[in-house]
């Protein structure tokens, strides 16, 4: 079973999209293999872990960044148009960046309504502990999945990953083209027994 | 010594069902594939360590983008020599353009409605492409095939299959202790204790050649799809855009041949053009006033952060010109596209905002023509099952671009420029041009077409364009002859009538003696004039038609008729009368073709007073 997704990051310019887009570009086995033209945008696939060994899951992610700059806020809908999953990033400690998360969650509730939101805090490392937890979500996102990571040093991406993976509808997974392989196969040699002669 | 693992477990994230499947086989090379998996975790540990995730027990894994199946060998052995479409497949694209070219169409083709028209024949030469290529295979099996091993081949498929090789392969590999005797099970001790079960197994070759086989069709396919927009386009290149016969070829120069024009197929939707030819003026008005440093693009789209558009300007400058003046095909431009992305990547780091600004400085600077078309271009005529990831972004990339620069205004810039600006120039920069021109809307009409269930390339287009040859019923004209001969012989009947002078009292009595002697009764007149009412309606034609003879013996008849009628309301009612004789006055003199639908009305009711 695989399913396709889009992942569309929203943000201020400042509050470290595309190291994040970068970190996830560059986990574990994915620096050689990763399909990039630039940062801005990558493809990635997980393998799901699934407690029935007979389905065998992915996902293929399309990762999109986004220009974050004021003068460029007009023409972000045109990039998270069919997303399947937003993450609206604001940097831990910076308030005025967290209330552009919220703008953001506003215009994707206008314009975008099946689109699924996270709530991402980055620069985790710039924080020490005890403050981040005093981080307030305000009242609009709250309900909302929330993560606190660091691009930097990479923390708490698993969970992250963990968090799209469970965004994603059972229904958006389709049958691997392995199947169809075998079937073509299973054609392929009816042929022959059907051109063969036993006697 | 340390236990020989053939291929890691189930649970360790890095599991490889084809990879499985292969060591599971290749019992001689145990060794080696051990030390490869060693070299492999220390790979792990040190990405692990570089990433400073210590504490990662995700389950991801990149896929690797390259068919581990194929080599670059055997992938350039197989699509070099795809250089044509087939026969079959090329003449699909003949008669879709000629089918394009029929005079058909009430009304020219939209760049929307053709770009449906398209998108249906890419889907339907893919699966001509699917069949093509399958059958080619085919046939290749049957020759190569031979009797008794092409049987015990396909009875091996049916027995075992793919699924029940992974299924062994998985639930083996997935446990430790059932090492040793999955390994004398699948190769030694089995083999030797049941030589059957041997013949019933798909040999490890014959899944890789399968293999193979089904990636190297996925690519033969994807190469026949990019021949395909090529030739539709260039064969559209060479017999013009305009309906007219097909063989009337023209006739270009060699370099005239490498132009293509795509406004031509945007000319029947002037929104578009309008939009096209607004944009193109205000690229170059800022181009000039950049050139004449009467703006500072640099400093304007903060590009003074460490990235230097010269050195890569003339590389740029280039692969625009091949965008919008030298490729033809939707697949070349973006082609072109992607090429340009890759180019203006300075760094893995560069944001987008960075590449927003440097895009935007470009299309500026260089001014490339009809770049908003040739956007729309690929956006409606490339198969939109190939306008996906990072062809999706590129193009995305450049509309937002091209968005930015169509809303720009002199109110986006400082003060002194605009003080500074001439008419003209402060003309083209007072409104954002989507402000101006509005494009049709693209979801509407993809929405209307996805709706349509019909398979012939003419139907997609039906209910937006009347059809010419819908006849008219007779039904009408039938109801006209009736309703027409019924009217004019209403009116004959009121212009023949002379009513009586009311001061011949005489004439009166006389009358009414005279009725009171008629030998017919009433009913019989009813009656009477029931039948002659409808042989009348059934004749083809009017009164006026009819001899003189019997057009005077119609009037007598008449005459008679209305006398009858008038002594009978008389005797009843002589208010009546006068109302009477006052209405029928009233359409004296007129003709029938000057009547009114009330006045026919105001007829029809004298007529049934008549008859009562």
């Amino acid at each position: 079973m695989e399913a396709t997704i889009k992942v569309v990051l929203l943000g201020d310019s400042s509050v470290g999209k595309t190291s994040i887009v970068t970190r996830l570009k560059s986990g574990k086995f994915l620096a050689k293999h990763a399909a990039t033209i630039g940062a801005a945008f990558i493809t990635k696939t997980i393998e799901v872990p699934s407690n029935d060994s007979s389905t065998e899951k992915r996902i293929h992610m399309e990762i999109w960044d986004t220009a974050g700059q004021e003068r460029y806020k007009s023409l972000v809908p045109m990039y998270y148009r069919d997303a399947n999953i937003a993450l609206i990033v604001f940097e831990l400690g910076d308030v005025s960046s967290l209330q552009c998360a919220k703008t953001w969650f506003q215009d994707l509730q206008d314009r975008a309504q099946g689109t699924q939101v996270i709530i991402v805090g980055n620069k985790y490392d710039l924080v020490c502990e005890e403050h981040s937890g005093e981080v307030t979500i305000p009242a609009e996102l709250q309900g909302l999945p929330y993560v606190a990571v660091s691009a930097k040093t990479g923390y708490n991406f698993d969970t992250l990953n963990k968090i799209i993976i469970s965004l994603v509808p059972e229904s958006q997974f389709k049958t691997l083209s392995k199947n169809n392989e075998q079937g073509n196969i299973l054609e392929i040699n009816k042929k022959k027994s059907g051109s063969g002669c036993i006697c | 010594m340390a236990r020989q693992l053939f291929t890691p477990p189930i649970t360790n994230p890095r599991f490889d069902p084809n990879q499985s499947i292969r060591e599971s086989y290749k019992n001689t090379t145990g060794g080696m594939q051990f030390q490869q998996n060693l070299h492999e975790d220390q790979n792990d540990n040190e990405r692990s360590s570089c990433d400073g995730d210590e504490n990662s027990t995700t389950g991801e894994r990149l896929e690797n983008n390259k068919s581990p199946i194929l080599t670059k060998q055997e992938i350039d052995e197989a699509l070099n020599t795809v250089t044509n479409l087939p026969p079959e497949l090329s003449k699909l694209i003949d008669i879709f353009i000629d089918d394009l070219k029929q005079p058909k169409y009430v009304r020219p083709l939209s760049v929307l409605q053709l770009s449906s028209l398209f998108q249906s024949f890419y889907i339907k030469f893919d699966k001509a492409s699917f069949q093509h290529v399958s059958s080619a295979n085919n046939n290749g099996y049957y020759f190569s095939g031979g009797g008794s091993s092409s049987f015990l081949a396909a009875k091996e498929t049916l027995s075992s299959g793919l699924s029940g090789i992974f299924g062994r392969s998985r639930s083996s590999s997935g446990n430790s202790l059932m090492r040793p005797r999955r390994s004398s099970s699948l190769f030694s001790n089995e083999s030797i204790s049941n030589s059957t079960n041997a013949t019933q197994m798909l040999s490890p070759e014959e899944i890789k050649k399968q293999l193979k086989i089904n990636e190297l069709n996925n690519m033969k396919i994807e190469k026949y799809m990019e021949l395909c927009e090529r030739d539709v386009f260039k064969k559209i290149l060479i017999v013009g855009t305009s309906v007219s016969s097909p063989n009337k070829m023209k006739t270009f120069k060699p370099h005239q041949l490498q132009t293509f024009k795509v406004g031509n197929l945007f000319r029947n939707s002037v929104e578009f053009t309008e939009y096209n030819k607004l944009l193109n003026e205000k690229i170059l008005c800022l181009s000039k006033l950049s050139t004449m440093n009467k703006i500072n693009l640099i400093k304007f789209l903060s590009l003074n952060n460490g990235i230097d558009p010269e050195p890569k300007f003339e590389e740029i400058k280039d692969i625009l010109y091949e965008f919008t003046y030298h490729s033809i095909s939707p697949c070349e431009k973006i082609k072109a596209l992607l090429k340009l992305h890759e180019i203006m990547t300075y760094s893995q780091e560069m944001s987008n905002d960075d590449y927003l600004s440097l895009l935007i400085y470009y299309i500026i600077t260089i001014v490339p023509r009809d770049i908003f078309l040739n956007a729309e271009f690929i956006r409606l005529f490339r198969y939109k099952k190939k306008l996906v990831e990072t062809e999706s972004f590129a193009l995305t990339n450049l509309e937002a671009a091209l968005v930015f620069v169509e809303g720009l205004t002199k109110n986006d810039f400082s003060n002194e420029l605009q003080d500074k600006l001439t008419v003209n120039e402060s003309k083209i920069l007072e409104n954002s041009i989507s402000s101006r021109v509005s494009l049709p809307s693209k979801t509407a009409i993809m929405h209307k077409n996805n709706g349509n269930n019909g398979s012939n390339l003419g139907d997609i287009v039906t209910p937006t364009i009347q059809r010419p040859d819908v006849t008219r019923s007779n039904s009408y004209d039938g109801f006209r002859t009736v309703f027409d001969s019924s009217l004019k012989n209403i009116i004959g009947k009121i212009r023949s009538y002379t009513p009586p002078h009311p001061n011949n009292t005489s004439n009166n009595n006389l009358h009414s003696s005279n009725n009171l002697n008629i030998p017919r009764s009433s009913s019989q007149l009813s009656m009477e004039l029931s039948n002659r009412d409808t042989t009348e309606m059934s004749r083809d034609g009017s009164r006026s038609t009819s001899s003189s003879s019997r057009s005077s013996a119609s009037l007598e008849h008449g005459n008679r008729e209305f006398t009858g009628d008038l002594t009978v309301t008389a005797s009843i009612n002589g208010a009546d009368k006068k109302e009477f004789q006052k209405s029928w006055k009233k359409y004296k003199g007129y003709k029938f073709e000057d009547l009114t639908i009330c006045e026919l009305r105001d007829l029809f009711e004298i007529y049934q007073k008549m008859m009562q």
